[in-house]
């Protein structure tokens, strides 16, 4: 089974009680959030079990209680990859919700507070050294920058209805999770969507990255299952006149400009 | 031994790539339907990742005073670009006010303003496109240049009907 780590750098004596129960609750979000994502288990993620405990630099292991060995493994390697990717190249990682980067933004920001000097994480095979850096990083990533008109496809695999109703839509090439709001009216549509690849065409909101944090009411599309949609083989020659006897340059200067 | 790669990682596809394959067109002896229709299977296989912009929903159709797309065809060509393997970049402010910059530093049309730079915006390695248009574009960060067989012609090669290929992971590419 895959485990889970985390080290809490810092001289004997320094590191508070506070800072280990902040870190350790933050993890213990982040860590859920990661395993509700990949394993699109309802009610929740699978229970973690401390599996290593040591003291110095504090060091805690965890792994799912339950496992088939995969989801664990792939937990693990996104502990260490969406972090590393938020030190290293400062961009929101996969997977993790809008509430998973606050929690992360939380654990970063004991950096350099309560006798912590360093964060790692690892996992079986990898492990990332957190700086400043990590923290100065995510908080360019969570607030909201701009907005505008358009839309996002992907995955919706989660609803709430506690307070403002959203669901979730991870999108098709990043697998970033994207927030949506919907009014209550719209449940049974919603529901109707949950596991289903949509289009969601509203107010996006943006962080100062140019990455999609969240989409206000957004008006909801399930896009069709890929084995029912036209096939490359059905579309590609199938309209020869398609250009009214213009080849693609001609046809180009026509809609777009330019000269021959 | 190792696999071979697709030639494409990241492409992105202009409009014309689509026109041309639907189109079924041969120029030169170039036969764009079976080059698009490779590198469409490619990205439908999961052999590489492929972007366009929404604007070439809109561009894909019947020039006006020619007669126009019966509603099947146009439903169908519609339904086609839901498919998951194509990644559309939405024209919003960024993009617009990127495509603008290329459009008076490269010398653009608008419209190819906004394929670069949704191309660019995808950080898609090399636009692919059947026309000169781009000729005067010059960037560092992406090619531009004529669609070719992304793995077709390694399938040729006698592997079977399709060779087991290598492409890079986004966060493979992302940590060159």
């Amino acid at each position: 089974m895959s485990t889970v780590r985390l080290k809490l750098r810092g001289e004997p004596g320094a590191i508070t009680l506070s800072a280990l129960g902040d870190s350790l609750r933050h993890m213990l979000k982040i860590i859920g959030d990661l395993d509700y994502a990949l394993s699109r288990k309802p009610g929740g993620a699978e229970e973690w079990v401390v599996t290593e405990l040591s003291i110095g630099s504090v060091s805690v292991a965890v792994k799912r209680r339950t496992d088939d060995g995969r989801l664990g493994t792939r937990v693990s390697e996104q502990w260490v990859s969406g972090l590393r990717r938020i030190e290293r190249e400062g961009v929101t990682p996969p997977y993790l919700s809008h509430d998973g980067m606050r929690q992360t933004r939380a654990l970063l920001k004991i950096i350099g507070n309560k006798g912590v000097s360093g964060i790692e994480v690892a996992s079986d095979a990898d492990s990332e050294e957190l700086s400043a850096k990590a923290s100065a990083n995510v908080d360019q990533l969570l607030p909201e920058a701009y907005t505008s008109i358009g839309s996002i496809e992907g995955r919706l695999e989660d609803i709430s209805i506690h307070g403002k109703a959203k669901y979730v839509v991870y999108h098709d090439r990043t697998r970033r999770a994207i927030n949506c709001t919907f009014p209550l009216s719209q449940l049974a549509t919603v529901k109707d969507a949950l596991g289903e690849r949509v289009n969601v065409y509203g107010i996006i909101h943006w962080n100062p990255k140019g990455e999609q944090l969240r989409v206000e009411e957004g008006d909801l599309r399930i896009l069709g299952p890929q084995s029912e949609l036209p096939t490359i083989e059905e579309i590609g020659g199938s309209d020869p006149d398609l250009l009214g006897g213009l080849s693609t340059a001609e046809y180009l200067r026509e809609v777009r400009g330019g000269e021959a | 031994m190792a696999k071979p790669k697709a030639k494409y990682r990241n492409p992105y596809l202009d409009a014309s790539v689509f026109i041309g394959w639907i189109n079924n067109e041969n120029v030169d002896g170039v036969d764009r339907k079976a080059i698009a229709d490779d590198i469409l299977k490619a990205a439908r296989d999961g052999k590489l990742v492929i972007h366009t912009s929404t604007l070439t929903i809109a561009e894909v159709h019947k020039l006006r005073g020619k007669p126009r797309l019966n509603g099947d065809k146009a439903d169908s060509l519609l339904k086609f670009f839901e498919s998951d393997f194509i990644h559309f970049v939405d024209l919003e402010r960024r993009v617009a006010e990127e495509a603008h910059r290329l459009c008076r530093d490269q010398g653009l049309y608008p419209n190819d303003g906004i394929h670069l730079a949704s191309a660019l915006q995808a950080k898609c390695e090399v636009l692919l496109v059947w026309d000169d248009r781009f000729a005067k574009a010059n960037l560092p960060t992406i090619r531009i240049e004529e669609p070719q067989f992304a793995v077709g012609q390694l399938a040729l090669a006698g592997e079977g009907d399709r060779p087991d290929l290598e492409i890079e992971t986004e966060e493979e590419a992302d940590s060159e």
